[in-house]
């Protein structure tokens, strides 16, 4: 079974992230792989595990990304693809699933897992319009997968309402919920065997795809700044008798937060 | 449940202290390091943070409190370990360091330095059954016997086995010359082992499923002293000739201790031999033939004890570093007191941060810290370059050694004493919340404190220096690490900026040759007693002295990446606080070095003249 997982660098969520003039603060800070596509990742190389097969990670980002790439590599994919092409950069999600159906259509593939969103923009839009542009059927959202033969997957996706269980043929696109799988930690090993594993740099031209596709230029959604969120007021903690404490917070909630009225 | 992790590091200080102040990307990249390049160095370092964060540390309180227990099967260790372990092993995390001749990754030992850094920050206790695994692995690899490498290194290294070290009795502490551990001949080349070891650290347990001692032994008829002691390798279960372990070797744990910390440590009183059953082997002896390292016992232990008393640099660091950020986490978040002279603040309390005591205590941390990991790094880092200079066929890797030498009683003393120091400065910064058990700072107090005593007493490491390192090869390492430094303070006068700093080094300096010169006169004078009564204070002046070196070039190096970067950037704050922690050092910490000078020559014998009596009246 081959498998695609586009992957993409986030800045680290537990660090002090400042806005400055409408845009992130990038100076000093350090990229991590956005937490759910750890979950594809992971996903990804239990398939490979289980009916053999490539794990292809895929990121399209400045040269930082390699990194995130090669923590994939480390993890236990056997193939990077960094697609490293400043026009790239501002890219909506249509861009990056431009880039990334190009990527996928390189090689035969059987499967595309990709996070359900990204860490940082929470738009989860890449992955959708990456089925599209693949004519792929594609299921969202996915917290449990078995898998017995290598052309089915038996998926189990968190709707709306509970969960639905699906039956799915392959080639299709799976997103993954962060309560699919424990990912599996980079292990020393893993990032001494990564060396040896091939990780290819491309460009837009590579892909024949030109500059005004894709980046700002090709951009249908334009951001236009960022806001710092609002400070959250310190939390309460009640200490003492948990009979009177309970009495307390009751009061508080029916009276002071209203959440009975 | 497991734990919410409160292991704190900055990776960023330790990339700056590996890459701007160690400048390891020269080695990497060229024989023997050949198979690392910076980039690789730099992922190893962050995924060895999250190991410690995700894995080790939510281990840390729980293991403390479960403690080590004596079962009539063995001693038990806290159950969550035993994942660490295996998961330790099985990511090769243990490997980093070993050649790869030996399955290893063939790292540095500065970038050894690092990872051990984070993995015993995490859980200090549970580091010690891999750290003093892999040290008692390396004197195997290092004199043993070829058959004695494959039945016993490579099962260490696997983590099938863990080793140790057996070194103390009940009446050989610090003097191991009263070692009355017995090994007889025996006919096949074996030796029966008869003794009772104390202090054992993972002297037993159930992580593995062997334990590699090596244990320093009296062979029946040798000399008296230290010069009568030998090396052995002495397992809890025999091995069947694949490795494997076979029936019980007579090694019995007859007691767990219970102690101040590291508790999740068992540290061991064990019976060999009591039913005299115990066999053991010769380090480096093949079979039956004779040869091996007869009476080289405390030199080869010595092969130990360097990389151990290192690694108690390692240990130390390690808590200090994350005492001191989770002390700053709380000073930035805990509210109390308004700013000074505005006592009616609309603004209601400020972040204890904002106390100018508080900050005062925070920079001395912080400066201490770097300090230390400068120090740590520096002196692994010598032992790189011993082995880039071999590896280039220049052949001096000998004399970086030796100097590395002169340092090794430092990283053991300063590092320690400063890990005490500085884990009570950050229970102090918590106030009362600090001592209780809400917070880690009152664990990482209990776990410091052993830190000045064992692998050597911290007295012991002082004479180490004072009577062995400082006249070695005539006083050339001395008169090395002078000449370099007298290089660096005029270096340090071409430096803007920096004229303060310069003449609180050159100061100290000089106070410290003036010492050099007494303790010559003392020589020729016989009076050892009053080099030893001073030892310590040297030390500690010494020591302070490198430290700030270490920092002020370290400044000197951030100076320029200041300038490159955007005023107020995180990347600017990032190479400020590097020069205010040099700064801080040179002004607050350097200057009380004149003062201890002042005190050892001085000649104040009180201490010793006092007759036993005058302690205090009584027996």
């Amino acid at each position: 079974m081959n498998i695609v997982v586009p992957i993409k660098s986030v800045i680290d969520v537990e660090l002090n992230i400042r806005v400055q003039e409408g845009k992130i603060a990038k100076d000093g800070m350090s990229y991590i792989i956005s937490k759910w596509d750890e979950n594809a990742i992971e996903a990804a190389l239990q398939l490979k595990e289980k009916h053999g097969g490539e794990v292809t990670v895929v990121s399209v980002g400045p040269d930082r990304a390699s990194e995130s790439l090669r923590k994939a590599l480390a993890m236990g994919a056997d193939k990077a693809v960094h697609v490293n092409d400043p026009a790239a950069e501002d890219s909506d999600s249509f861009g990056f699933a431009k880039i990334l159906a190009k990527v996928a259509q390189r090689g035969p593939f059987d499967l595309i897992i990709t996070g359900k969103q990204a860490q940082d923009t929470d738009m989860g839009g890449t992955g959708p319009i990456l089925a599209e542009l693949l004519g792929l059927p594609q299921v969202y959202n996915v917290i449990k997968l078995e898998s017995d033969e290598p052309s089915t997957l038996k998926l189990n996706r968190l709707g709306h309402q509970g969960q639905e269980m699906v039956e799915l043929k392959l080639p299709a696109l799976i997103a993954a919920n962060d309560s699919l799988n424990e990912p599996r930690l980079a292990s020393l090993r893993g990032i001494m065997a990564a060396k040896k594993k091939p990780l290819d740099v491309l460009k837009l031209a590579d892909l024949g795809l030109s500059p005004d596709e894709v980046g700002a230029k090709g951009a249908r959604v334009r951001t236009l700044e960022f806001q710092p969120p609002k400070r959250r007021a310190a939390g309460k903690k009640f200490e003492g008798d948990a009979e009177e404490v309970t009495r307390k917070v009751m009061d508080l909630l029916a009276n002071e937060a209203k959440i009975f009225a | 449940m497991p734990e919410v992790s409160v292991f704190k590091s900055d990776l960023r200080e330790l990339e700056f202290a590996l890459f701007e102040q160690v400048k390891l990307g020269r080695l990497l990249g060229k024989a023997p390091f050949q198979n690392l390049s910076e980039a690789d160095a730099r992922l190893i370092l962050k995924e060895a943070h999250t190991f410690s964060a995700e894995v080790i540390s939510p281990t840390l309180r729980e293991s403390d409190r479960a403690g080590c227990h004596l079962t009539p099967e063995g001693v038990r260790v806290p159950e969550a370990l035993k994942a660490v372990w295996t998961q330790y092993y099985a990511n090769g995390w243990n490997t980093l360091t070993l050649p790869e001749s030996q399955g290893g990754q063939g790292a540095p030992q500065v970038l050894g330095a690092a990872v051990g850094e984070l993995m015993s920050g995490a859980n200090t206790g549970f580091y010690m059954y891999p750290g003093l695994s892999m040290a008692a692995a390396s004197v195997i690899r290092e004199i043993g016997s070829k058959a004695q490498q494959e039945l016993f290194a490579t099962k260490i290294e696997s983590g099938a086995s863990a080793g140790t070290m057996v070194l103390t009795e009940p009446q050989a502490g610090s003097d191991l010359g009263l070692i009355t551990t017995k090994a007889t001949p025996q006919p096949d080349g074996s030796y029966l082992i008869q003794g009772n070891k104390i202090f054992i650290s993972g002297g037993d347990h159930d992580l593995a499923e062997n334990i590699v001692h090596l244990v320093l032994a009296r062979i029946d008829g040798a000399s008296a002293g230290t010069r009568g002691l030998s090396l052995f390798i002495v397992p809890r279960r025999r091995v069947n000739p694949d490795g494997s372990p076979g029936a019980p070797n007579d090694v019995v744990c007859t007691k767990v201790e219970h102690k101040l910390g590291i508790n999740a440590s068992a540290t061991c009183a064990l019976a060999f031999g009591a039913e005299g059953k115990c066999i053991g082997w010769l380090v480096g002896q093949d079979g039956a033939k004779s040869g091996g390292q007869e009476g080289e016992g405390l030199r080869n232990m010595f092969l130990m004890m360097n990389r151990a008393r290192i690694a108690v640099g390692v240990q130390s660091l390690s808590l200090a570093s994350t005492a001191y950020l989770n002390a700053l986490a709380y000073a930035r978040t805990r509210l109390q007191g308004t700013p000074l002279g505005d006592r009616k603040s609309s603004q209601g309390p400020v972040a204890i941060l904002a106390h100018p005591d508080v900050r005062r205590m925070l920079l001395e941390m912080k400066s201490t810290v770097e300090g230390c990991r400068a120090l740590l790094y520096y002196a692994a880092g010598l032992e790189d370059q011993a082995a880039a200079l071999e590896a280039d066929g220049k052949g001096r890797g000998a004399e970086q050694l030796d100097y590395l030498g002169l340092f090794i009683p430092m990283v053991k003393a300063y590092l320690s004493d400063s890990a005490v120091h500085v884990a009570s400065l950050a229970m102090q910064v918590y106030g009362g919340a600090g001592y209780t058990a809400e917070f880690p700072a009152e664990q990482y107090l209990r776990d410091a404190r052993i830190f000045p005593i064992y692998e050597g007493t911290n007295g012991i490491q002082a004479l180490d220096l004072v009577g062995r390192k400082l006249n070695q090869n005539n006083g050339a390492l001395t008169k090395r690490y002078l000449k370099e430094t007298a290089a660096f303070l005029e270096a340090l006068k071409a430096q803007k900026g920096y004229t303060a700093e310069g003449k609180a080094l050159a100061r100290a300096v000089a106070a410290l040759q003036e010492v050099l010169g007494h303790y010559l006169k003392l020589g020729m004078l016989g009076k050892l007693d009053e080099v030893a009564l001073t030892a310590t204070r040297f030390l500690e002046a010494m020591a302070k002295i490198v430290v700030a070196r270490l920092l002020l070039e370290g400044a000197l190096a951030a100076e320029p990446l200041l300038k490159a970067a955007k005023p107020g950037s995180a990347d600017a704050q990032f190479y400020q606080g590097k020069i205010a922690a040099a700064r801080f050092y040179a002004r607050n910490i350097l200057p009380t070095v004149p003062g201890l000078c002042e005190m050892i020559t001085a000649e104040d014998t009180l201490a010793l003249d006092l007759p036993d009596g005058g302690f205090a009246l009584g027996g």
